[in-house]
């Protein structure tokens, strides 16, 4: 038994180093790259300084101005979700409701966890009419506990998980201890299923994402003429995967299904 | 005489020939006189029970059937001014008796009829069938004459007060008025009012009376079957006396328009023999006093001008509403209770339907609870007014026939003020109420301060997705690794690390040569994964060729040499009276043979 353990910390600890040594952790940027982000060259913590300092001002054009300009610079997914719950602060100041909660969402998909831009997203659904996105009950908390874990930490949470089967794996006896075997499989399914959770953690906060900001019903055309059949209506911040974008238009998918046009007033992107 | 052996069981068995054949006989006998008085000829008598009676009293006709089976009264005859019938139950007796040697049966069916005169005069009642099963019978005439009580209709007093005319759906009242001579008021112990029709006049409706509460109440008989109670009506004055008069209301209803035929009343009174079980009638000394019949006209309800919402109120009506609440929120019930009053058929209308009538269009109604009196009809009505603006609960209509005035007519309430407070108000109203005030709803404040990257790190999923490869992959090798040898959790291999502390154990057990020569046995073949029956007389050397050959294994040559010789030691000790080898050059060589890997 002793042996098998030490074997596995071998293993753990080898894993460990491959990793860090051969892949690569696009999400998460060297310090130098954060630091430029928010004190970039002429100034010390400039954007997010005087961005909120426009915003004391009351100036939210030129506080949304800044912190538009921060965004590209912005190294990790924490700075990504601060700016855009600023952002959609500066929209609510401005009158535009529904941009304000395509930006909360935003923020959320950086960063799931952080208080402010949830409670903001339920105050804009509830001005929208909207029925609230957190509803309450046990599926709901669930939901919301699942959607809290970042893309690291999904990971995070399968490697715990292959480290269990790992060790059931090498326990496993074919004369006793039967339950070992299918319980190692079931944890590397499990472990599975974390990373495809990772993945797709991941993937909503990759730009491609859009949402529908009137706030009424968006029409969503067959071709990108306002003579065009109208295939589907967009709800309010119904969330959507923008495919292409001609002036004046965006082909989106998503909205009940189908694949069409939303004019650009309707659409709110994620600044790349 | 020949005596026959046996001759008096002979006599015995003629004894009881002719006892049977006398059993014969009677029985033949029984059934002639059975038929003889069956034979008998049926008769049928029909009678009255007095030739002359007092007008207004009961005379009854008296049929009697005898001898005859199974008589059944056939339809009885009309006489005009008798009222005849209805027929009571038959009473049939039979008797028997023997008379000069026979057996003669008798049986009389009786009716008794009631037979009622409405004047004075010879009446006849004409013969009439009564069926047998021997075919009818019929009466003969029965004659009888009533006359007049002059010192009934001296000394009584009967009155009914009735209206001429009614509308059908109506009610109306009977007011009856009976008394007697106060001078007989010492003598008079029994009073019955004579009404023929009560009861049996078709489109009357009979009504609940209302409750004769604080009037003096008397009881008398109603045709002789009933009680009932009737208030003193005082004294009344006719042709020099003075009468003692007793009254009785009655309600009734005209269901249908037609005429209704009251025949001719009767008011009894005098005095009648009490006994210890009650009045004798056996033993009564009345008087009648007689009223002529008379006719109520039902007119119809008219069809002209006849109201939708018309739900059969006829008569004349008031109505009066009240209300629990002046003062409500909106949404809270209002208890309006309406009040119908007056003479009119208030049992027999249907309540308006609020919910349909105009002006509650914006109340909502709930229900209704509906309660009938004699002289009332209250509903109480469940309303929520839904909207503050509304200042009254409207009239409450009802549509009705007035035949008084003869002519379509409705009640209404008055409206009733009330005062609906709005609910989102309601709670301002209340002085001491702490006032509830809307907060705003803001978004939260900005993030001002920049974040680093607090995204913990975590291996990409292509390493660990390789890492669970390698542990599929490799997983049994490593294992194997691990345990060197088979699965160490094999029953096999536990049996094998199990056979050294069991052999130490065995030995310490038992010092016998069998039982070291089978603890030997045992621990052997537990090594080897064999039976302990292998290792019973086995050629070692043998066996140990044959594993080398097979698998490569082979014990070393020392201990195959130990073995062999332990073996045979054992053997020779258990068959012989050899010792035994000692315990601890067993152990010793069952611990090299563990540390070389037996097997």
């Amino acid at each position: 038994m002793s042996r098998a353990l030490a074997f596995l910390l071998a293993y753990l600890a080898s894993v460990s180093w491959w990793s860090t040594a051969t892949l690569a952790r696009p999400q998460d940027p060297p310090a130098a790259t954060s630091d430029a982000a928010v004190q970039p060259a002429g100034g010390a913590r400039l954007e997010g300084d005087a961005g909120s300092a426009a915003y004391r001002r009351a100036d939210w054009s030129t506080a949304r101005e800044l912190w538009l300009e921060a965004w590209p610079a912005a190294g990790s997914a924490g700075e990504r979700a601060r700016l855009a719950a600023n952002l959609g602060n500066c929209a609510w100041r401005e009158g535009r409701v529904a941009q304000a909660g395509a930006w909360y969402e935003l923020a959320l998909l950086q960063d799931p966890r952080l208080p402010g831009p949830r409670a903001n997203l339920e105050l804009v659904r509830s001005r929208l009419g909207l029925p609230p996105a957190e509803r309450g009950d046990l599926r709901g908390a669930f939901e919301l506990l699942l959607g809290s874990l970042r893309a690291s930490e999904w990971r995070l949470v399968a490697v715990l998980l292959l480290c269990l089967g790992a060790a059931l794996w090498l326990h496993a006896s074919p004369s006793r201890r039967r339950w070992a075997a299918p319980s190692a499989i079931l944890a590397f399914l499990a472990c599975s299923a974390s990373l495809l959770a990772a993945s797709s953690r991941a993937r909503d906060a990759e730009p491609d994402l859009g949402w529908s900001v009137l706030e009424r019903a968006a029409e969503l055309r067959s071709e990108p003429r306002a003579e065009a059949a109208v295939v589907a209506d967009a709800r309010p911040l119904e969330r959507v995967l923008v495919l292409d974008a001609l002036p004046g238009w965006t082909k989106v998918s998503g909205v009940d299904r189908q694949v069409g046009w939303l004019s650009d007033q309707g659409v709110f992107r994620a600044p790349r | 005489m020949q005596t026959m052996p046996g001759g008096s069981t002979q006599d015995s068995r003629d004894a009881g020939a002719l006892g049977a054949w006398r059993l014969v006989l009677c029985a033949l006998c029984a059934c002639l006189a059975s038929s003889l008085a069956l034979a008998q000829e049926a008769r049928v008598v029909a009678r009255m029970s007095s030739g002359v009676v007092k007008l207004g009293s009961e005379a009854r006709l008296v049929v009697e059937v005898r001898d005859a089976v199974n008589a059944r009264l056939g339809e009885l005859p009309k006489v005009e001014g008798l009222s005849i019938g209805p027929a009571g139950p038959v009473s049939v007796v039979s008797t028997s008796e023997i008379s000069g040697g026979r057996i003669k049966r008798s049986t009389q069916s009786t009716w008794s009829i009631p037979v009622r005169a409405a004047g004075p005069g010879r009446y006849t009642i004409p013969a009439f069938e009564v069926a047998t099963d021997a075919g009818p019978l019929a009466t003969r005439p029965a004659t009888f004459e009533v006359v007049k009580d002059v010192e009934g209709e001296d000394f009584g007093w009967l009155t009914i007060d009735a209206p001429r005319e009614v509308h059908a759906g109506e009610p109306f009242t009977l007011d009856i008025v009976v008394g007697f001579d106060t001078a007989l008021a010492s003598t008079v112990n029994y009073a019955n009012l004579d009404l023929p029709w009560h009861g049996a006049v078709a489109g009357m409706v009979e009504l609940a009376s209302a409750d004769q509460q604080g009037r003096s109440v008397n009881q008398i008989s109603l045709n002789g079957d009933q009680i009932i109670a009737v208030e003193d009506a005082g004294t009344r004055q006719r042709g020099g006396r003075t009468f003692q008069t007793l009254r009785w209301r009655k309600r009734y209803l005209a269901s249908d328009a037609g005429l209704l035929e009251l025949s001719t009343s009767h008011f009894e009174f005098g005095q009648v023999a009490r006994t210890f079980f009650g009045p004798d009638p056996s033993q009564k000394k009345t008087m009648y006093k007689r009223l002529d019949g008379f006719a109520i006209r039902v007119l119809p309800i008219p069809e002209e001008g006849r109201p939708l919402d018309w739900s059969g109120a006829v008569g004349r009506i008031e109505a009066r509403a009240a209300a629990d609440r002046r003062v409500v929120d909106a949404g809270d019930s209002i208890k309006l209770t309406v009040d119908w009053s007056g003479p009119a058929n208030l049992d027999f209308f249907e309540p308006p339907e609020l919910a349909r009538q105009a002006g509650f269009e914006r109340f909502r109604v709930y229900g209704k609870t509906d309660r009938k009196t004699a002289d009332r009809r209250t509903v109480v009505y469940d309303l929520a007014p839904v909207d503050a603006s509304l200042a009254e609960i409207p009239p409450v209509e009802l549509a009705y026939y007035d035949t008084l005035e003869r002519k379509w007519s409705k009640s209404s309430t008055r409206p009733i003020p009330i005062q609906v407070r709005a609910l989102k108000n309601a709670a301002a109203l209340v002085v001491d109420a702490p006032l509830e005030i809307e907060r705003e709803r803001d978004v939260a404040d900005i993030l001002a301060q920049p974040r680093a990257g607090d995204e913990p790190w975590a291996p990409s999923g292509g390493s660990i997705l390789a890492g669970m490869g390698l542990v599929l992959l490799l997983g049994g090798r490593v294992r194997r690794l691990v345990w060197r040898e088979d699965d160490p959790w094999a029953p096999v291999s536990r049996r094998r690390r199990r056979a050294l502390r069991e052999f130490e154990r065995a030995l310490g057990r038992d010092a016998s040569p069998l039982a070291r020569h089978r603890a030997l046995r045992v621990f052997l073949a537990a090594r080897s994964d064999e039976q302990e029956t292998a290792w019973a007389g086995r050629d070692v050397r043998a066996w140990a060729r044959m594993r080398r050959d097979a698998d490569g294994w082979a014990p070393s040559a020392e201990l195959e040499r130990s073995s062999v010789e332990l073996l045979a030691a054992c053997e020779a000790a258990e068959w012989s009276r050899r010792p035994a080898p000692e315990s601890g050059a067993l152990l010793e060589f069952a611990r090299r043979a563990a540390a070389e890997g037996w097997r």
